[in-house]
């Protein structure tokens, strides 16, 4: 099997997902964030180029700068703010949560294999894979971890993934769509960072496996 | 004027129920009772007058969109059969709205009047058009507000925790008939692609799994063997007037269901015969056994609306029976028999629950063992509750006797009339438990009755007990004259059925002789040469005891009869079924023959409630402990199961 270049620029951006699987600092996590959404913004230009839909390249732009700009500041400040820089990780070892991610990119090339290709060309079968393993890869950010910072960062990464799915598997969403995603986006960010100072307010901390009183 | 110009009434008095209801919403806290009383009349007689003017022919009004926008047609479609429920209900109606304003006194503290009269004025209008729909979605919509709002009367009494309980338990049991009833609505309408009733009708065989369904669905909301334990708790703890309203007619309402949707359809199949004459025969004998035990005087009048439910069915039975196997005379006698009980329970059921209110409103108690001696001081209420019980226990010549004699003589056609061995069997073992019923109803009258009219009073309140007001009384009054009218009329009312049975049966006809005047006569003579007899005699023989010593000499109060004495015998007979048992506690140093205290205890195990519904509850109650330990309270966890079913989700929606 031989890896288009395109193709290549979508393993780099799982990569760099999974890469965020295997840091403890929430800072280094946050610019491998910014970088990951960057390559997303470049593959977005390269469809753009190729499926001959400028509009793609404004998509690519506008993605660019709130995801890889704003969002990364935006919760870096809160970091600052709110303190807890580092996360010892629930449930499996930090340094075990990369090799899981690893494994589970496998398993998500099975059920790749299993879901119907829609369009043939670009991405295709292995695009559907690397875009299937940025959500499972934000969903094990999200259970491994316990400040809540790294809750946001793997929700924005598995919107990330089905974003990306929805770029390669599809002829795109319509443009208007896409912005109004942003834009949700956006304000979902906005509200974690309020909430996360309330939390912080409230619990003096932001560790959410201490946060255990939502049962009967 | 022709006396079929007054149709319009019947719209007309859905128009004052209306009027009633905003009424009650907007000054319902401080308008008296007494004008809304008077809407209610009102109200009923317009639509007693309009029933009466459209018999039999009936009338269509509608359709007037007015549900989701016109996409369910709603209108209101009288026949016959729908008339004849009508008519029941505005008589019910009648009375109820004359009882009420002097009854809710007694709840003055308790008791919201704006609910209560929303509720009524919802409760009888819904009840109303429930017998005029004929499809199923506004059937289902105007069932439902039935339920509701007589759930909300139930409750009338809010500080009271058995109402609470009662309230609960009653609207269980509808939340299970009326899922049950929709199922097989749904299932009918897959099959038929339609909702109306007329087009069900037309179906055969496919549409028996369906229609079990939906009988099951009626049967509870009728309170039969087993699934009567709503109506002890909800009859006893509703108001009077609701109880009245809610044994008289709504329990009937699901009877309509059966003869509309069951015995109106093609699909008429002995197995289904089968099962509503066992159902109906174990709830008449269940029923009638449970009123010996019970010394709340609402609660046996409770059990005995499902010994009356058992017996309702039990004909609908056999009508289905004489329809599967074509035999004429037994369908129609059944038919015949089935209406004529329900008209006759629906008139003389509120009668007893409007006097046993009545008892309640002037002794404050409804302990059989705290009242007695109630003659002298309520003697109308007294003649009322005498004359009912004397209705329900079916002796002759009183209406009660005639619809039971119809059941008798479907049952003896049977016997004699059917081919198969095992349906004659089965006729004459029915007769024999039947006659037994009987005989066990009157026991239990007699024990009300004894206990709560006769002898003297047991406690200071029934010695302080009073008469009702006028009005009070004649509500009483007039479902006595409807009796009577039953009584004297009952052959040409078994007549009169002929229009309802067009469309039951291909043919009406009743060879059973209802002798009702001649036995008037027959009876009437050795009762008026009793009295001349007396009379000649004079008064110088008689001598004079006080009531119920017998032959002690003056007993004191706490040594009289009560109900437990006369429960004893019948429960330990039937003890199987009834698990009565009394446990006595004697103290004292020595207790042979100088006890200080002795503690007599009587205590029942109810049979269905412990072997068949705790079961049920308790799985329910263990399920939902092992469920709640997945709610373990860490985000981390809840958000496990979020991506788990979102992967389970994938997998199970996309092919290899």
């Amino acid at each position: 099997m031989s890896l288009s270049s395109f193709d290549l620029l979508l393993s780099a951006i799982a990569i760099t997902a999974i890469m965020m699987l295997g840091t403890t600092n929430i800072g280094t996590n946050l610019r491998l964030y910014a970088l990951h959404s960057l390559l997303i913004a470049a593959a977005t230009a390269w469809l753009g180029q190729t499926r001959h839909e400028p509009a793609l390249f404004l998509v690519a732009a506008i993605f660019a700068l709130v995801k890889a700009g704003f969002v990364p500041w935006f919760l870096n400040s809160i970091i600052r703010q709110v303190g807890g820089h580092s996360d010892s990780g629930a449930f499996i070892p930090t340094a075990l949560s990369m090799p899981v991610g690893i494994a589970l990119l496998g398993a998500n090339n099975v059920l790749a294999q299993r879901l119907p290709t829609v369009i043939n060309g670009d991405g295709g079968n292995i695009g559907e894979t690397f875009a299937l393993s940025l959500i499972t890869t934000g969903m094990l950010l999200m259970l491994t971890r316990n400040i809540a910072v790294n809750q946001v960062i793997g929700f924005l990464v598995i919107e990330n993934g089905i974003y990306l799915f929805s770029q390669t598997q599809t002829q795109g969403m319509p443009m208007a769509l896409e912005m109004g995603i942003l834009l949700d986006l956006l304000v979902a960010v906005m509200i974690a960072g309020i909430l996360l100072f309330r939390i912080k307010k409230n619990f003096e901390h932001i560790d959410i496996s201490k946060l255990t009183e939502l049962k009967d | 004027m022709h006396i079929a110009d007054l149709k319009p009434l019947v719209p007309l008095s859905f128009g004052l129920f209306g009027s009633g209801t905003v009424v009650s919403i907007f000054w319902g806290h401080r308008s008296n009772n007494t004008f809304l009383s008077g809407v209610l009349f009102a109200s009923c007689l317009t639509l007693l007058i309009g029933v009466l003017s459209s018999w039999p022919q009936g009338f269509v009004n509608g359709p007037y969109p007015i549900f989701l926008g016109g996409l369910v047609p709603f209108a209101q479609h009288a026949d016959a059969l729908s008339l004849f429920f009508l008519f029941i209900l505005s008589l019910v109606g009648l009375s109820i709205a004359l009882f009420s304003p002097s009854y809710l006194e007694h709840f003055k503290e308790h008791f919201h009047p704006g609910i209560y009269w929303f509720s009524l004025f919802v409760f009888v209008a819904s009840m109303a058009q429930v017998f005029l729909c004929a499809d199923a979605i506004s059937f289902i919509i105007f069932w439902e507000l039935m339920s509701l709002s007589s759930a909300a009367l139930v409750i009338t009494n809010r500080a009271s925790h058995t109402a609470k309980k009662a309230t609960i338990i009653y609207l269980g049991a509808t939340r299970v008939s009326t899922t049950l009833m929709f199922c097989g609505f749904l299932w009918l309408h897959a099959l038929t692609n339609s909702w109306s009733f007329a087009d069900w009708s037309t179906m055969r065989g496919a549409g028996l799994l369906p229609l079990s369904i939906i009988f099951a669905g009626f049967c509870i909301k009728a309170g039969t063997w087993p699934f009567h334990l709503w109506l002890p708790y909800a009859h006893t703890e509703a108001p009077a007037p609701i109880s009245a309203l809610m044994s008289g007619v709504m329990v009937k309402v699901a009877i309509y269901g059966m003869i509309r949707l069951i015995l109106m359809s093609n699909t008429a199949s002995v197995s289904l015969a089968l099962v509503a004459i066992a159902l109906g025969a174990i709830s008449a004998f269940w029923g009638i056994l449970f009123t010996q035990v019970e010394g709340d005087i609402k609660r046996l009048l409770a059990y005995s609306t499902v010994e009356n439910i058992g017996l309702i069915v039990l004909s609908i039975g056999l009508v289905l029976l004489g329809k599967s196997t074509n035999v004429v005379a037994i369908s129609s006698i059944g038919l015949a028999g089935c209406l004529f009980h329900v008209l006759n329970h629906g008139l003389y059921k509120p009668l007893l629950f409007l006097s046993a209110g009545a008892v309640d409103w002037g002794a404050h108690s409804r302990d059989l063992a705290k009242l007695g001696g109630l003659q002298r001081l309520m003697p109308w209420t007294a003649a009322s509750f005498f004359f009912g019980s004397l209705a329900i226990c079916s002796l002759p010549p009183l209406n009660g006797f005639a619809s039971k004699w119809l059941i008798y003589q479907g049952l003896f056609s049977l016997s004699v009339g059917s081919n198969s061995i095992s349906d004659r069997t089965m006729a004459i073992a029915l007769i024999a438990l039947l006659s037994m019923i009987g005989a066990m109803s009157v026991a239990s009258f007699t024990k009300v009755f004894g206990l709560c009219f006769l002898g003297t009073p047991r406690t200071p309140q029934a010695s302080h007990a009073k008469e009702m007001p006028l009005a009070a009384l004649i509500s009483q009054h007039i479902l006595i004259a409807c009796c009577l009218v039953l009584t004297f009329g009952a052959g040409l009312i078994v007549d009169g059925f002929k229009p309802i049975a067009q469309g039951v049966l291909p043919k009406y006809d009743v060879p059973a002789m209802l002798p009702q005047p001649q036995l008037v006569v027959a009876l009437a003579i050795p009762l008026i040469l009793f009295y001349f007899v007396l009379i000649i005699r004079g008064r110088s023989n008689v001598k004079y005891f006080s009531t119920w010593e017998c032959g002690y000499g003056k007993l004191p109060l706490r040594s009289f009869i009560d109900a437990a004495s006369f429960t004893r015998p019948l429960a330990s007979l039937f003890g199987l079924v009834i698990q009565y048992r009394t446990e006595n506690q004697i103290q004292g140093r020595d207790r042979r023959h100088f006890p200080d205290t002795i503690d007599v205890k009587a205590h029942q195990v109810l049979w269905v409630e412990k072997f068949f519904y705790s079961p049920i509850l308790n799985a329910f109650d263990a399920l939902g402990k092992g469920l709640i330990k997945l709610q373990t309270g860490s985000i981390h966890i809840h958000l496990f199961y979020v991506f788990a079913t979102l992967i389970l989700l994938v997998l199970i929606g996309t092919q290899p």
